[in-house]
């Protein structure tokens, strides 16, 4: 068995903790509960026969004043960077955390997911957005945690990612 | 008289005129001394200097202004305390924490002493002054909650907070470890962002209740150890130990972690010592009987005290007499007289003070000395006895001497050192009761190592080597042996210290269990266990082979009192080898098992899944069958009734695959229409590409030539395309609005099957058609979405969707 420990990261509210529970339990919950510091869950995945444990840090999500301190991605083999695709906002977010990383921790293998997908009329992502996103050429999957919508597919290639 | 004045007068003008100067200096002088002011000017000048000088030279200055600087912070608190209370609090406060941590490491510390002194011979002494000073309940409860058990030990690797070990005292509920090793990680994280220490400095323990996790951190990995209760300092030491052995051992695996635990499973060896631990033997006097027996022993005496009194009240003067009469047979006291007045008991007589004490006897015989008067003169008494016990006092004789006494002369036996010897002979013959002394029985000294030897008769397995006053032993003994040595070299008054520390224990439970590992080659998932009386426990699961193997090896492991395999359960390879016999799965599905669970997964028969799910809870060391195996799908079969249904010229051809109907060829407009119409009828299918497939009949062009035959009948007639509708969305407004124009007042359909291979995100989705079709001004009205699907196995999605015309009659 192979261990490896994943970080998922983002804005406050894009649906981390979502997106953690929809895919370890299969479970969603309308209600909010922001994520004080960081929550562990874990997964065993059959990556191509290899069985992986993945241990999934879900960590608290950044804010102006609550900064993610990168000491949490210490050891971390990969991580997700969740966006909600109901503001864009959070976009810009995605880039500041990327940034912070890439300088103290260096570059891990990262997906995006485009989160709450369901929301079709709030959705408000442009092809400049997206274009924005391409250029850090790393997978991107727009997710559901509501409905299950490529959840499972992202983690997925993630792992396989770390394991490849 | 006048004559007087004169001279006054001249003498004044002579002073006048030769000290005019001097006296106008002595009156700025004068000034000088009077004036506080200028006295102050003057003394500030010089005060820095003068204070600097004055502590070099002693700490009177100092001294004599403690109660000044005392006195003034008083008044400065008194006023407003702020201030200081700022100045101080970055000193203060770790300070404080310090002391408040070391007092309370060494609280517990003593605490664990007590613990283990308390129920000897001596604790329990201590335990009936407490219960006299009305101490003893509380003193019993704290020491009850003062012992403690490692149930957990937790290997964690430290960058990624992954774990690579955990061995429990109970291994069936550990599912989650890899969750709590990880979530300690981020404790520490949290804790050092948030409090900022020195990097290498991290938490040491955490407190639950009353577990509590001990940490110790070493280079590459964190060792963890759940205890309840309060674990002693040694095991802090024995944490330390037990890292730098790892951190050694698996060096290699360390630097290259790649989050492969396998090799660390070798550590049980490593770590199972932390769970059954040395320290077990400290605890094991924490038997929750041991104070019931206690109290029982204590409220024993009491009963049996109390009872006395009363038989002493009644036999009182019996007991008196038979006190004197005890007095009078004890060589070296002579009785001369024995009243008895007013309750009291009047004693007189001579004693030799190195006769037994009258008030030892007094309380041997449970008689007050209250009660007592005694009044014994010193004398020498002559009885041998006496003259043998005062010689030993003078002479001091050391342990390899015995002295014995024949009439008047001292007779000595064995060894000893010359400048012994030669004091003795001088100073025997002024004891009284001694007239000469006989060294004629006296043996040549031994060497030191000699008595050594003889003292303790080590075995050949046992080196004693002397390094001045310190012996070094090595080797191996067992217990008895180690604590005999240990006792009796205090015997040897030339050896100051003694160091046993490289003595292996081979009947210690924790050498037995190294032994046990040794021979009986556990797999990693077999724990074993050495209870205090040298029972060997095997836990967790094996081989049949290796079970019978290993009662077999047990029998050959000394020291060891019986073997005990009654909680290995057969190893889950075996179970799952015999589920694979008996369930014989096809290839397609994989059985896995874990913790009594069988899971299958995979697709196969229905008739293979039925009989699985009979069978399976039925064997052997499965308690749940956890079938996930999905139907197998029979893509002929679906194939078959999709052709069924559809019906399809002999110029099309269909193929199914993953859910996917695909068909090529051509065909005419009117029968790709209904084929997708249809083909939702096929169980199994869940898209139907027609990409492929050539339209004899062109999209518009068949509208309108259906239009032209007046072979649409509106309302309700249908036209349909399939198109890629980034090419085409204008095609389809310009249907749209040809159908409006021809006939207003009917409903036109048209539906538009679109899919799309391209990753999810770039492709254009619902919103994107919405926005085609309305700068082709189509509204939102207009739009019925039939379905829509994405099918992430392949990354494409479809949409299936019609446009509504419906406008009313003028
Ligand atoms: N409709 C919809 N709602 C979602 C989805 N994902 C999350 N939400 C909702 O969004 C809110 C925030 O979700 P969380 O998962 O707690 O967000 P988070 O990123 O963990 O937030 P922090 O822990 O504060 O950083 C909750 O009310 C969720 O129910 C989604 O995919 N669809
Ligand atoms: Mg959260």
């Amino acid at each position: 068995m192979i261990q490896k420990k994943i970080c998922i990261l983002g804005a406050a509210g894009v649906g981390k903790t979502s997106l953690t529970a929809q895919f370890v339990y299969s479970k969603f919950s309308e209600k909010y509960m922001s994520t004080m510091g960081v929550k562990i869950d874990k997964k065993m995945l059959d990556i191509d026969g290899i069985q992986v444990n993945l241990m999934i840090w879900d960590i608290h999500g950044e804010e102006k004043f609550k900064k993610i301190t990168t000491s949490y991605l210490r050891g971390a083999a990969g991580m997700i960077t969740v966006i909600d695709g109901t503001r864009p906002e959070t976009i810009q977010t995605a880039h500041e955390i990327l940034t912070r990383v890439h300088t103290d921790i260096g570059n891990i293998p990262n997906i995006f997911l485009l989160n709450k997908h369901d929301l079709t009329d709030a959705w408000d992502i442009s092809e400049q957005n997206m274009a924005e996103l391409q250029k850090y050429n790393n997978p991107i999957y727009t997710t559901s945690a509501k409905t299950g919508e490529h959840v499972e597919q992202s983690f997925h290639a993630l792992a396989q990612l770390l394991i490849s | 008289m006048s004559n007087t004045h004169q001279h006054e007068a001249a003498m004044q003008e002579l002073r006048k005129l030769l000290f005019e100067q001097e006296s106008a200096r002595i009156d700025r002088l004068e000034e000088l001394l009077s004036n506080q002011e200028l006295h102050a000017q003057e003394i500030a000048k010089v005060l820095a200097e003068a204070v600097k000088i004055r502590s070099h030279s002693d700490n009177k200055l100092g001294q004599a202004l403690t109660p000044a600087v005392e006195e003034a912070l008083k008044t400065s608190i008194a006023r407003n305390p702020q201030p200081l209370s700022d100045a101080l609090f970055p000193v203060m406060g770790p300070a404080i924490r310090k002391a408040i941590q070391s007092s309370i490491a060494t609280m517990l510390q003593s605490m664990n002493q007590t613990l283990e002194h308390s129920f000897s011979a001596q604790g329990l002494r201590w335990r009936l002054d407490a219960i006299r000073t009305g101490k003893s309940f509380a003193e019993v409860v704290l020491l009850n909650t003062l012992l403690y058990r490692v149930e957990q030990v937790f290997l964690i690797h430290k960058e990624t907070g992954l774990l690579l070990k955990h061995i429990a005292l109970d291994p069936s509920h550990h599912e989650d470890a890899d969750v709590v090793s990880s979530m300690l990680t981020a404790v520490q994280d949290f804790i050092h962002d948030s409090f900022s220490s020195s990097a290498n400095q991290g938490i040491e323990s955490l407190r639950m209740g009353d577990l509590q996790v001990l940490i110790e951190q070493g280079p590459d990995v964190v060792l963890a150890l759940v205890c309840r209760g309060n674990p002693p300092l040694p095991l802090r030491e024995k944490m330390q130990t037990t890292i730098e052995d790892i951190q050694h051992d698996f060096h290699e695996n360390l630097q290259g972690f790649e989050g492969d635990t396998q090799p660390f499973e070798a550590t049980d060896l490593n770590l199972s010592p932390l769970l059954v631990a040395d320290y077990e033997s400290k605890t094991k006097k924490g038997s929750p009987f041991k104070p019931v027996i206690t109290l029982g022993i204590i409220t024993a005496l009491i009963i049996t005290w109390v009872v006395w009194g009363h038989r002493q009240q009644a036999n009182i003067d019996a007991q008196w007499q038979a006190y004197t009469q005890q007095l009078m047979d004890t060589s070296g006291i002579v009785i001369t007289s024995y009243n008895n007045r007013d309750d009291k008991y009047i004693i007189q007589g001579l004693r030799d003070p190195l006769s037994r004490d009258p008030y030892e006897l007094l309380a041997n015989a449970k008689l007050s000395p209250k009660q007592l008067e005694l009044s014994l003169q010193p004398y020498q008494s002559l009885a041998s006895p006496l003259v043998l016990k005062r010689a030993l006092f003078i002479l001091q004789p050391p342990q390899s001497i015995i002295l014995s006494l024949q009439g008047s002369t001292l007779v000595l036996n064995g060894s000893a050192a010359q400048t012994w010897l030669d004091e003795a002979k001088k100073t025997a013959p002024l004891i009284a009761g001694i007239s000469q002394v006989d060294t004629s029985q006296l043996t040549p000294e031994l060497t030191l190592i000699e008595r050594i030897q003889a003292l303790l008769q080590p075995t050949t397995n046992i080196q004693l080597s002397l390094d001045k006053h310190r012996l070094i032993v090595s080797g191996k003994a067992t217990q008895a042996w180690a604590a005999h040595a240990k006792k009796n070299i205090q015997n040897i008054t030339e050896i100051t210290q003694y160091q046993d520390r490289k003595l292996t224990l081979i009947d210690s439970p924790a050498y037995v269990l190294k032994q046990a590992y040794k021979r009986l080659r556990p797999p990693s998932t077999v724990r074993l266990l050495m209870t205090k009386d040298m029972q060997l426990i095997a836990k967790g699961s094996a081989s049949d082979i290796w079970m019978v193997k290993a009662k077999q090896q047990a029998k050959h492991i000394a020291y060891l009192k019986s073997y005990n395999d009654q909680q290995v359960s057969l190893s889950s390879d075996i179970i799952l080898q015999r589920a694979i016999e008996a369930l014989q799965p096809p290839e397609s599905v994989q059985l896995s098992l874990s913790n009594g669970i069988l899971l299958a997964t995979g697709e196969a028969q229905q008739t293979w899944i039925e009989l699985a799910n009979d069978k399976a809870t039925s064997l052997d060391g499965i308690d749940r069958f956890d079938n996930q195996v999905a139907r197998f799908i029979d893509e002929a079969a679906i194939l078959a009734a999709a052709i069924q249904q559809l019906q399809p010229p002999s110029s099309v051809s269909l193929s199914f695959s993953n859910g996917i109907l695909t068909a090529t060829g051509s065909a005419t407009g009117a029968w790709i229409s209904s084929a997708q119409d249809q083909f939702v009828l096929v169980d199994g299918v869940h898209s139907f590409y027609t990409n492929n497939l050539k339209n004899t009949t062109e999209g518009w062009t068949d509208i309108q030539r259906m239009i032209n035959q007046s072979s649409i009948t509106f309302p309700n007639s249908i036209a349909r395309i399939s198109l890629d509708i980034q090419k085409d969305i204008a095609t389809v407004a310009a249907q749209f609005q040809q159908a409006q124009r021809i006939e207003p007042s009917s409903k036109l359909l048209i539906k538009a099957l679109y899919s799309n291979t391209a990753s999810f995100i770039t492709s254009l989705r619902l919103k994107a058609v919405q926005k085609a079709l309305l700068a082709h001004g189509i509204g939102n009205q207009h739009l019925r979405i039939i379905s829509h699907k994405t099918d992430a196995t392949n990354a494409a999605e479809t949409i299936h969707f019609a446009l509504e015309v419906e406008t009313k009659q003028p």
